[in-house]
């Protein structure tokens, strides 16, 4: 048996070794595989947030477009309408004078007083349009006003309380307007129903949290007394703006609204 | 135990958890009809050396049979899986031109030795297949690992086959006649790479049953 000279098998084994290389090849594969993988995945996510980005601008511009149309609609609500009830109530002033019936008077009287409300209401109208009142601080100063302009001719006491007020904290307008149809509606139950003789009305932020509590030292509610649709009209109103509405009636009624700024 | 021993378990196994994925999970196009392959292996390459009677028969006809039905197995199976016009006319054209010559070769085959051809018409396929996947997969990167693919592993497995087979198969008669112990020695290397192979062939299906690979290439 004859055998291989020695340079013949090193010669063979090398190449064996140079042919495992292949096994590293497989490996260099997995890693630039991975790699790019790393890239890929970069470059979709970048993808997704400029797409994300585009949406959020389509959203931007609507919204833009939107306001646009409330502020011209503010504007003809206020120029337009403002001056015809302007204009009305004047000619009821005039007819007044001129008229020396005591029942027309009466009546002019009446007229005098829905136009008043009607102006009152435009003006509500006006504030809940107006995107430049879309802020914590504008709201507060509002409903400050109106509850005092509402408790004015009544026998109850308003306080006001403010706890860690963000003024240009931004507030939607559809929070906004919930808000201070829920103030309305709690002023007119408290004026109508609780015979208190004092009435508190809080704001209070935390953070993204804003509160609105309005507490009257009244009757409160009768527990047999089912959920009247004032009541019913708030918790709808929170909910629909992801908020929370919440009453108590231990000495007196507590109405808490909460909301995520 | 025998390293020869220890390559037919492994074969064994990998066939029986194929047939385990096709019976109950119903693993089939999954796993490319692995257990087809598979079992032409054990019909080709562990059943003739094992049963008594059945050792006098050609085993260079068998050999022929094994490298027809891998040609045709591993060529159709890389055809369907890398979606690449110029890859697809050219496997087509190698496949038909080696099935050809093997046919040709075998017709003024020489009794005693195998042809030089069907030696080295496999390994320059699978080497051929094994990279074209691994550009096709570097080039159509997507979210999953490479890893987690099937063919992954069938890729990796045919490639390390063909590096080695091609020392073991070509040297053959040479070493058959010169130096029978370096022979050995290199059947011996070649049986570690068959369990390798088969072992990677495994690792694979596993990764099927996992169903992290299912429709994947």
């Amino acid at each position: 048996m004859r055998e291989l000279p020695e340079e013949f098998k090193a010669t063979y084994i090398l190449a064996i070794v140079v042919m495992m290389s292949f096994a590293g090849f497989i490996i260099i594969i997995v890693l630039m595989y991975n790699r790019k993988q790393l890239l890929y995945i970069k470059e979709k996510q970048l993808q997704q947030s400029e797409y994300q980005n585009q949406l959020l601008q389509k959203e931007l511009e609507k919204q833009k477009s939107i306001e646009l149309e409330r502020e011209r609609i503010s504007h003809d609500m206020h120029d337009d309408l403002g001056a015809g009830i302007s204009a009305l109530k004047l000619q009821a002033e005039f007819l007044k004078q001129k008229a020396e019936d005591e029942d027309l008077k009466t009546d002019i009287d009446e007229l005098l007083k829905t136009s008043e409300e009607m102006n009152i209401s435009m003006r509500e109208m006006l504030w809940s349009l107006n995107s430049g009142n879309d802020t914590v601080g504008s709201f507060v100063e509002y409903a400050k006003i109106y509850a005092a302009s509402f408790l004015k001719k009544t026998k109850i006491q308003l306080i006001l309380e403010e706890e860690n007020i963000a003024f240009e904290t931004t507030i939607t307008t559809e929070q906004r307007r919930n808000l201070f149809l829920c103030l309305k509606e709690a002023l007119n139950n408290a004026y109508k129903h609780s015979k208190s003789n004092q009435l508190t009305l809080s704001f209070i932020q935390k953070d993204k949290e804003f509160m609105m509590k309005i507490s009257d030292n009244g009757i409160g509610i009768n527990e047999t007394h089912t959920e009247g649709n004032g009541l019913r009209n708030m918790k709808r109103r929170m909910q629909e703006q992801n908020g929370h509405c919440e009453v108590t009636t231990e000495n007196g009624t507590h109405l808490f609204f909460k909301i995520n700024l | 135990m025998s390293l020869t021993k220890i390559y037919e378990i492994v074969v064994f196994i990998t066939f029986l958890y194929s047939i385990y994925l096709f019976v109950f999970k119903k693993k089939l196009k999954e796993q490319f009809y692995l257990f087809l392959y598979l079992l032409i292996v054990i019909l080709v390459d562990i059943i003739p050396v094992n049963i008594q009677y059945l050792k006098k028969c050609d085993r260079i006809f068998l050999f022929i049979v094994y490298i027809l039905f891998s040609i045709l197995y591993f060529g159709i199976i890389y055809h369907k899986s890398i979606v690449n016009k110029s890859f697809r006319i050219l496997n087509f054209i190698l496949l038909i031109f080696l099935i050809f010559l093997n046919i040709y070769k075998f017709q003024d085959q020489n009794i005693e030795k195998i042809n030089f051809i069907p030696i080295i018409s496999l390994p320059i396929l699978f080497i051929y297949l094994s990279i074209s996947w691994y550009l096709f997969k570097l080039k159509n990167v997507d979210e999953t690992k490479i890893t987690d693919s099937f063919l992954f592993w069938i890729s990796s497995g045919i490639l390390i086959w063909s590096v080695f087979f091609i020392f073991r198969a070509i040297p053959m008669y040479f070493l058959q006649e010169n130096d029978p112990r370096l022979l050995s020695f290199v059947i011996a290397a070649f049986s570690v790479v068959n369990i390798v192979t088969y072992l990677l062939f495994l690792i694979g299906l596993i990764n099927i049953k996992n169903e992290r690979t299912s429709g994947r290439i």
